[in-house]
C-alpha cells in the first residue's frame, strides 16, 4: 500500500494542455483552458471544483466519451483522439469502467448481468474468481438475480461498483457515484472503492461535490474556470471544505 | 391548449408524419377506390347515354322469373325478328329495328383472335338508322350482302386492315369469311370501352350471329311528338306475352344498373380492404398515442399543476390527434386520386379503355375521406387521452413515470370471456355444417386475443426470442425489451396481426378447397380431355356435335349454367348430355335412367331428393326462361353432382336440349366440354382431335385433368398474390406501427443506451439489439395472426366437408414460411430507422439525459 504511495508512480491516464469549448464564436463558453493533468495508477483521485468548474467535462474527456477542443488524452499510450467511435467503444469496454451518479443500470438485466455486461458485450467469459471477489467485496452475494427495480439505491450503486471493477479496467471513473445515496449508503460505496485501491491497486477517477467523498481520496484536484487551480494528498472533509471556501471565495 | 398541441406536432415531425402517414395509407387506398368506381361508373354512364340517347323504346323478351345467376340476367329470352314488323304499324313509331348482340371475334391473318386478354368481341347488325346504330362510318361504306362488314376503329388499327380486305370472324357456331367495306367509330374516342365490335346488314347478321333466328332486342325511335310513354303503351298493346317494352330512358337505367351493380361490388372488396388497413391504422394511433401519453406523463402533470384543467388537458391531445388526422386524411386523399389515375392507366394498359375521363373527385369521397380519416384518428386517441386527462398533478414531482403493466383482472376476464366465444361460435360452426358462426367465432377469438395480449406477450417473447441466442448479449437485450411493456408490445403487434390473420384465413381457406377441387377431380373426372373457355362461356354448341361424330372420342358432354324456376324457386340447372353424362363424370350411383332423361326429364341429387322427398318419376312444375311452363319428370336421382358443377352445388341436371329449345343465345354457349377417349385411343391421339375441333373457339383451352389442376393451382397463385398486394397495405402499417414503437422506445431508453454504450456496447451491437427486437414484435404479430388465421379456416373449411368430400385444411409449410419471411422482413426493415437513431446516440448527451 504504502510503496504503492512513495514509488515513481505509473500514469494511467493523463490530459495534455486539454481545452474545450462549447458553442462557437461569441457565445463560445470555455469549459477546460489547457489543462495539464496526470492520472496516477494505482490511487484514488477526487476532481472537485464548483458548478460550472468543468470537473464533469475533465473527466469525460478523460474517458472519451467527450473530445477535446485542443490538445490531448492518453489512457496508457493510447491518444483518444485517434481513435475511431469503434476503438473508442471497445477501449470503454476492456480498459476503463464507469459509475454514474444514477441509472447505471439495464433495467432488463440482472444484477449478475449487469455486473458482466462489458464482458457479455465482447461475448467474452469473466474471471470467476476474481468476480467472486468483487461481489463478495462489495456484498451482493445473494442479490445476483435480482432486477435493479428490486434493489435498493445503495445495492444498485454496489452492482455499478462491482460492474466497473469486474473487469480490471486500468482506470475506473466515477461521476458523483454517491449523488443520490444517503449516508450510510454513500460511505459504503466509497468505502467499496477505497478498498479497491488499497487492496488491488485500482486506479479510481472521482468527480464529487462532497467534502466528506473526496476524504475518501487519495488526492483531491480543485478545478475553477476550466482550470486546475489547486491539490491536497491526503485530504480530510475539513482541508477540503476549507480548500473549497477558499475556492469560492 | 392547442397551442401546445401544435407545438407537439411541430417538435416530433418525423413522429408525426409516420402516424399520419398509417391513416392516410388506408384513407389513400378507400377515397382511390371511390374515385375509380366512380369515374369507370361516369364513363359507362355516359357510355349508355350516347348509344341509346334517341331510342325511344326497346321491346325485349319478358323474363318469366327473376334470376341472378353469374352470367347475369340469362332468363331474359330472345324474341321473334319477326315482331318488328308488328311494331312499325303502331301508331307513332318512325322506325324500328331487330338487334342482335351476340359474341363474335375478329380473327387475324394467323387465325388468332384480335381483341386479346378477355376483352368483349361482339357481333351485330347494322340497322342503317343512324338514331339506332351506336357507330358512324368513319371510312368506306356501310355494310351490303351476306358478306360484308363494318369494324371498328381500334380492332382495324390492331389488325393492320383495309377497306376492301377479305377477313374471318370466329363466331359460337363456326368461322366466316367476310369483307371489310367501311370503319365505324364509336362518339369521340372510337371505341366502345375496348370491345371489339362486327357490324353486318340485319339480314345477313341474324343468318351469322344468331342461332335461333331470334334477336335480343327491338330498338325504337318514335315521331316527333309522340312521348316515350305514349310509344311504350301503344306497343305493348301488340305485343305477345313472351315480349315487352320499355322507354328508351328505362334502358338505359336498366343497363347502367346492372353496370352499377358490377362496379358495386368491385367497389365494395377494394372498400373491406380499405377499411382492414384503417383498422390496422387504428391500433397503430392508439399505440402511438398511449406512449405518448406515458411519455408526456410528467408535463402533463406539470400543466396541471400549474393550473389546466382536465378538460384543457384532453383538449390538447385530442387537438394533436385531429391535426394529425386532418393531415392524414389530406394526404391520402391526394394519393388515393393518384391511385386512381395510375389504375385507369393499368386498366387501360390491359385493353380496358374507358372513354377519355378525368377521375371523377365527388364531394361524397371528400367527405368520406376527411370524415373516415379524422374520426379513425381522434376515436383511437380518445382512450390515450382521457388516461392523460386524468394524470394527477402530484405525478409532475415524482420521480418515473410508471405506466401500467395492463394486466389487469378485469382485461383477463374479458379476454378468456371473448376467447371463449369464438372459440365456441367456431366449435359450433364447424360441427354443424354452418359457414356464418365459424367465420365470426373467428372475429370473437381475434378479439379475444387482442385483450389478452398483454398476458400473452411474456410467455410468446420468451419463446419465440430463443432463437435470438445466436445474437449474444444483443439479441437477449432486444428479447428482454420487448416484453418489458406486455401491453405495449402487444398492442404494437396488432395491426400486423390483424393483416396476418386474414391473409392466412383466406389462403388456408382457398388453399384447402383448391386441394379438394384437385383431389375430387381426380377421382370423380372420368373424362380425358377438357375444352374450357375460361370465365365467359363462348363455346358454341355446335362443338359438342362436332367432338361427338370424331371415331376417337368416346364420349362428350358439354356443361351448360342456367336458372330455371322449379316449384316456384329460381335454381340453377346444369345442361348436359344425357346419354354421355355418367361416362364423364362419377356422380357416384345413380337410381332411375340418366340417359333416357328427355327434354321433358329432370335429375336431381340424393340430397334435394330427401329434402323434398322426391322419387324417381314425381312431376315438378317449372318455368323455362322463353316463358314455357311445363312439368318435368325426375329422371334419375344422383348420390353427387359437386363434379359437375364444379364444386358448387349440381342439385339440378337437364337434359342441353332445354337449353338449346328454351334458353336465348346469350346462354346457349358453353365454358366446358369434357371428352372421354375411345377404346384403344390414345390420349395423345385424342388430344389432335380436339384441339383440332376446339381450334374454331379462339378461347377454348384443352387440358387433361393434370392441367386442370396445374390451371387451378395457378388460379389460386394469382389470388394470393393479389391478397398479399392488396393487404400488403396492412402489412405496410403494422411495419410502421413497429417503427413508430421502437422509435418511441429508443427515445425512452436514452440513458439506458448511454449506459450501454459507455461500458462499451458498439454502434453495430445496439442496432442488433434494436433489430432483434423489432423482430421479435412481428413475430408476434405473425405467430398470433397465423393461429387464429388458420383456427378460422379450419372452422369453416370443416363446416362445409359435409358438402364436398375430401375437403380438409391444409396449411402448406411453404405457405407458412412466405408468411414467416415477410414478418422478418417487416420487421427488418422496421427496425432500420429507430435502430439508426439508437445506434449513432452521442454517448455523453445519451448518458446525460435527463
Amino acid at each position: 500500500m504504502t510503496d504503492a504511495v512513495t514509488a515513481a508512480p505509473t500514469i494511467v491516464a493523463r490530459a495534455e494542455k486539454a481545452t474545450k469549448y462549447y458553442g462557437f464564436g461569441d457565445t463560445a463558453v470555455c469549459a477546460l483552458a489547457e489543462v495539464d493533468v496526470a492520472i496516477e495508477g494505482g490511487r484514488f483521485t477526487a476532481i472537485m471544483g464548483p458548478s460550472g468548474s468543468g470537473k464533469s467535462t475533465l473527466m469525460h474527456c478523460l474517458a472519451g466519451l467527450d473530445t477535446l477542443t485542443s490538445g490531448r488524452v492518453l489512457i496508457g499510450d493510447t491518444d483518444l483522439s485517434t481513435l475511431s467511435d469503434k476503438q473508442l467503444t471497445l477501449l470503454r469496454r476492456e480498459r476503463v469502467g464507469f459509475i454514474f451518479q444514477a441509472f447505471n443500470l439495464i433495467p432488463t438485466l440482472t444484477a449478475q448481468e449487469n455486473i458482466t455486461l462489458p464482458a457479455l458485450l465482447g461475448g467474452k467469459d469473466t474471471d470467476t474468481a476474481w468476480l467472486d471477489q468483487v461481489v463478495g467485496t462489495v456484498g451482493l452475494g445473494d442479490r445476483l438475480t435480482h432486477r435493479p427495480s428490486e434493489l435498493s439505491g445503495g445495492q444498485q450503486q454496489r452492482v455499478a461498483v462491482a460492474r466497473a471493477l469486474a473487469q480490471r479496467p486500468e482506470i475506473v471513473f466515477a461521476d458523483e457515484p454517491t449523488g443520490n445515496l444517503d449516508s450510510r449508503a454513500s460511505s459504503e460505496i466509497l468505502g467499496f472503492m477505497q478498498a479497491a485501491v488499497r487492496d488491488t491497486g485500482q486506479t479510481i477517477v472521482m468527480v464529487t461535490h462532497e467534502p466528506t467523498a473526496a476524504a475518501y481520496a487519495d488526492r483531491v484536484l480543485f478545478l475553477a474556470d476550466g482550470r486546475i487551480v489547486d491539490q491536497i494528498d491526503g485530504p480530510t472533509a475539513e482541508t477540503v471544505l476549507d480548500k473549497l471556501k477558499s475556492l469560492g471565495d | 391548449m392547442f397551442k401546445v398541441a401544435l407545438k407537439n406536432i411541430l417538435g416530433h415531425k418525423l413522429r408525426t408524419l409516420f402516424t399520419a402517414l398509417a391513416i392516410a395509407l388506408g384513407v389513400g387506398f378507400m377515397a382511390g377506390t371511390f374515385v375509380l368506381t366512380d369515374t369507370m361508373q361516369k364513363a359507362f354512364d355516359e357510355l349508355f347515354s350516347d348509344i341509346g340517347a334517341d331510342i325511344d323504346a326497346v321491346v325485349q323478351g319478358k323474363a318469366p322469373f327473376e334470376a341472378d345467376t353469374q352470367q347475369g340476367d340469362t332468363a331474359r329470352p330472345d324474341i321473334d325478328a319477326a315482331l318488328v314488323d308488328d311494331v312499325r304499324q303502331v301508331e307513332g313509331v318512325a322506325e324500328a329495328e331487330p338487334v342482335v348482340f351476340t359474341l363474335a371475334w375478329v380473327l387475324d391473318a394467323d387465325g388468332d383472335t384480335i381483341a386479346q386478354g378477355g376483352a368483349p368481341s361482339f357481333g351485330t347488325n347494322w340497322t342503317g338508322v343512324p338514331e339506332i346504330d351506336v357507330f358512324t362510318i368513319e371510312e368506306g361504306e356501310p355494310p351490303t350482302g351476306a358478306t360484308g362488314a363494318v369494324l371498328d376503329e381500334a380492332t382495324v388499327d390492331k389488325a393492320g386492315f383495309a377497306v376492301g380486305d377479305q377477313f374471318q370472324v370466329q363466331t359460337t357456331s363456326g368461322v366466316v369469311d367476310l369483307t371489310l367495306q367501311g370503319v365505324v367509330t364509336f362518339g369521340e374516342t372510337g371505341s366502345l370501352a375496348g370491345a371489339s365490335i362486327v357490324a353486318l346488314d340485319t339480314p345477313a347478321a341474324l343468318d351469322l350471329f344468331s342461332t335461333s333466328g331470334k334477336v335480343q332486342n327491338i330498338s325504337v325511335v318514335g315521331d316527333d311528338g309522340v312521348s316515350q310513354q305514349q310509344l311504350v303503351d301503344r306497343i305493348a298493346d301488340v305485343l305477345p306475352d313472351t315480349a315487352e317494352v320499355i322507354t328508351g330512358e328505362q334502358s338505359i337505367d336498366d343497363q347502367t344498373e346492372s353496370i352499377q351493380e358490377g362496379i358495386g361490388i368491385f367497389r365494395q372488396v377494394l372498400t373491406y380492404i380499405g377499411l382492414i388497413s384503417l383498422i390496422a391504422g387504428a391500433f397503430l394511433i392508439y399505440n402511438t398515442f398511449g406512449i405518448i401519453i406515458g411519455q408526456r406523463l410528467r408535463e402533463l402533470a406539470l400543466l396541471r399543476a400549474l393550473g389546466s384543467s382536465r378538460r384543457q388537458v384532453l383538449t390538447s391531445v385530442l387537438g394533436e390527434s385531429v391535426i394529425t388526422g386532418v393531415l392524414a386524411s389530406l394526404l391520402g386523399l391526394v394519393g388515393g386520386i393518384a391511385l386512381a389515375y395510375g389504375m385507369l392507366a393499368l386498366l387501360s394498359a390491359f385493353g380496358l379503355e374507358l372513354p377519355d375521363t378525368l377521375p371523377v373527385v365527388t364531394p361524397r369521397t371528400i367527405i368520406t375521406s376527411l370524415v373516415v380519416g379524422v374520426g379513425i384518428t381522434v376515436f383511437s386517441s380518445l382512450a390515450p387521452a382521457i388516461r392523460g386527462s386524468r394524470i394527477p398533478p402530484i405525478a409532475a414531482l415524482r420521480e418515473q413515470a410508471v405506466e401500467s403493466p395492463g394486466r389487469s383482472t378485469v382485461r383477463l376476464v374479458v379476454g378468456v370471456v371473448l376467447t371463449l366465444i369464438g372459440v365456441g361460435s367456431m366449435v359450433a360452426g364447424a360441427t354443424s355444417g354452418e359457414v356464418a358462426p365459424a367465420a365470426s367465432g373467428m372475429i370473437g377469438l381475434f378479439a379475444g386475443v387482442i385483450v389478452l395480449g398483454p398476458f400473452l406477450v411474456p410467455v410468446l417473447v420468451g419463446v419465440l426470442g430463443f432463437p435470438l441466442r445466436v445474437l449474444g448479449l444483443p439479441g437477449a437485450l432486444g428479447r428482454d425489451n420487448s416484453r418489458r411493456n406486455p401491453k405495449r408490445s402487444a398492442s404494437t403487434a396488432a395491426a400486423l396481426m390483424l393483416a396476418v390473420t386474414i391473409i392466412t384465413f383466406i389462403a388456408v381457406s382457398t388453399l384447402s378447397f383448391t386441394s379438394a377441387f384437385n383431389s375430387s377431380t381426380d377421382k370423380l373426372l372420368l373424362a380425358d380431355l377438357e375444352i374450357t373457355s375460361g370465365f365467359v362461356p363462348t363455346l358454341g354448341p355446335a362443338l359438342v356435335d362436332t367432338l361427338a361424330e370424331q371415331p376417337e372420342v368416346g364420349a362428350v358432354t358439354g356443361v351448360q349454367q342456367g336458372s330455371i324456376e322449379i316449384e316456384g324457386t329460381v335454381r340453377n340447372v346444369y345442361g348436359v348430355r344425357p346419354s354421355t353424362v355418367e361416362q364423364i363424370f362419377d356422380l357416384d350411383g345413380v337410381e332411375g335412367d340418366l340417359a333416357g332423361m328427355g327434354s321433358d326429364g329432370i335429375a336431381i341429387d340424393r340430397e334435394t331428393a330427401d329434402d323434398d322427398a322426391l322419387g324417381i318419376g314425381d312431376e315438378l312444375a317449372v318455368t323455362l326462361p322463353d316463358g314455357t311452363e311445363q312439368t318435368m319428370a325426375v329422371a334419375a336421382i344422383y348420390e353427387d353432382g359437386g363434379i359437375v358443377a364444379q364444386n358448387s352445388d349440381g342439385h339440378y341436371l337437364v337434359s342441353e336440349e332445354v337449353f338449346r329449345d328454351h334458353f336465348p343465345e346469350s346462354a346457349q354457349t358453353l365454358n366446358r366440354v369434357d371428352v372421354k377417349a375411345a377404346d384403344g385411343v390414345s390420349p395423345e391421339e385424342l388430344r389432335t382431335v380436339v384441339e383440332g375441333a376446339a381450334e374454331d373457339f379462339p378461347s377454348a383451352e384443352v387440358r387433361d385433368k393434370e392441367q386442370i389442376k396445374e390451371a387451378n393451382n395457378n388460379q389460386l397463385l394469382v389470388t394470393l398474390g393479389f391478397l398479399f398486394v392488396l393487404l400488403g397495405l396492412a402489412l405496410v402499417i403494422g411495419a410502421l406501427g413497429v417503427a413508430i414503437t421502437l422509435a418511441l422506445s429508443v427515445f425512452e431508453r436514452t440513458r439506458e443506451i448511454g449506459l450501454l454504450r459507455s461500458v462499451g456496447a458498439t454502434r453495430s451491437q445496439l442496432a442488433v439489439s434494436i433489430t432483434a427486437e423489432s423482430l421479435l414484435l412481428a413475430a408476434l404479430g405473425t405467430v398470433l395472426g397465423l393461429a387464429i388465421g388458420i383456427a378460422g379456416a379450419a372452422a369453416v373449411v370443416q363446416s362445409q366437408s359435409d358438402l364436398i368430400p375430401s375437403l380438409s385444411v391444409r396449411v402448406p409449410i411453404w405457405f407458412v414460411i412466405v408468411v414467416f419471411v415477410v414478418a422478418n422482413l417487416i420487421g427488418l426493415v422496421a427496425s432500420l430507422i429507430p435502430g439508426w437513431r439508437a445506434a449513432r446516440m452521442d454517448v455523453l448527451k445519451a448518458v446525460t439525459h435527463e
